[in-house]
């Protein structure tokens, strides 16, 4: 009975997922550009792409359709900037004569705006 | 006596359901939320159990992967079992909920294609699904995951090329 329970307890710790095969990975490469046309923008998996994307011109040879894997990834990470860049357009859009910061309460003023209140009084 | 039989129908229709309405939109009506109940009852418990017990959306994923087109094919589902280590095929779920033992078995992997297209066009119909719906949120999660798995296999991929790429 104990030389059951510890050859179970040893299966279960030596238990390793197995490693994908290429049928598998090639599967990965056909549709996972229609997760992520149907994917949100998320600033972590934007930043994954970001890390990851010079590694897709290293697996050209292994696996075939790359292609629109590599469109899906570039359309991405577009969204990924073009988010960030409007975001920053619009800050200093509303920002252009200190519009925003004429418009916020006096308490948020104080807690997000201390330094530049400042430097305007100065 | 055939055309008393049919009037003696449609007076029968008309009486119960209205002068537009006839008896197949009534009962195709209540067929589709019977099987709209059903298959939120038989679904919504993955999106819990992710939920509740931390399991990283194992089944959430399940899920969100079984959308796409290509798993229509039996054989792309057992590829995708491959791939996701903690994918569960259709014969889990039958397993552990009654409900889905409506559909029509098959020998792979417990469920027609036409069954599965149906759960597709089901997970993808916010109206139907409401709770088993999924959204951009599911597949970017679900993306994240399969790049992991994908780019964290390239290594060995690289470095062993396999002899065939299908």
């Amino acid at each position: 009975m104990i030389m059951n329970s510890t050859k179970s307890n040893s299966t279960k710790s030596r238990y390793t997922p197995r490693r994908p095969q290429q049928p598998s990975l090639q599967l990965a490469v056909d549709t996972l550009p229609f997760y992520l046309s149907h994917a949100d923008y998320t600033l972590e998996l934007a930043n994954y792409f970001l890390s990851h994307n010079p590694d897709l011109k290293a697996l050209n040879d292994l696996f075939s359709n790359m292609q629109p894997l590599q469109e899906a990834i570039d359309i991405y990470l577009k969204v990924h900037l073009v988010l960030n860049g409007s975001i920053i357009f619009l800050i200093l859009w509303l920002n252009r004569d200190g519009h925003v910061l004429k418009n916020l309460d006096s308490e948020t003023k104080r807690w997000s705006c201390q330094e530049s209140v400042g430097d305007n009084k100065d | 006596m055939r055309l008393t039989l049919n009037f003696f129908e449609e007076s029968t229709v008309k009486e119960f359901f209205g002068p537009e309405t006839s008896l197949y939109d009534r009962h195709s009506v209540e067929r589709d939320i019977a099987i709209n109940k059903l298959l939120q009852e038989a679904f919504s418990w993955c999106f819990d159990l992710a939920i509740e017990e931390k399991e990283e959306g194992i089944n959430a994923h399940t899920l969100t992967a079984i959308t796409h087109p290509l798993l229509l094919d039996a054989e792309n589902r057992s590829r995708m079992r491959g791939l996701l280590p903690f994918w569960r095929g259709m014969r889990t779920y039958r397993r552990y909920r009654p409900e889905i033992r409506l559909f029509p078995a098959h020998p792979d992997d417990g469920m027609r294609p036409e069954c599965i297209f149906e759960l597709q066009q089901f997970l993808r119909d916010r109206s139907r699904a409401v709770t088993c719906y999924v959204d951009g949120k599911r597949y970017a999660a679900l993306s994240l995951k399969i790049a992991e798995i994908f780019f964290e296999a390239r290594s060995v991929a690289i470095f062993m090329p396999f002899a065939s790429c299908s």
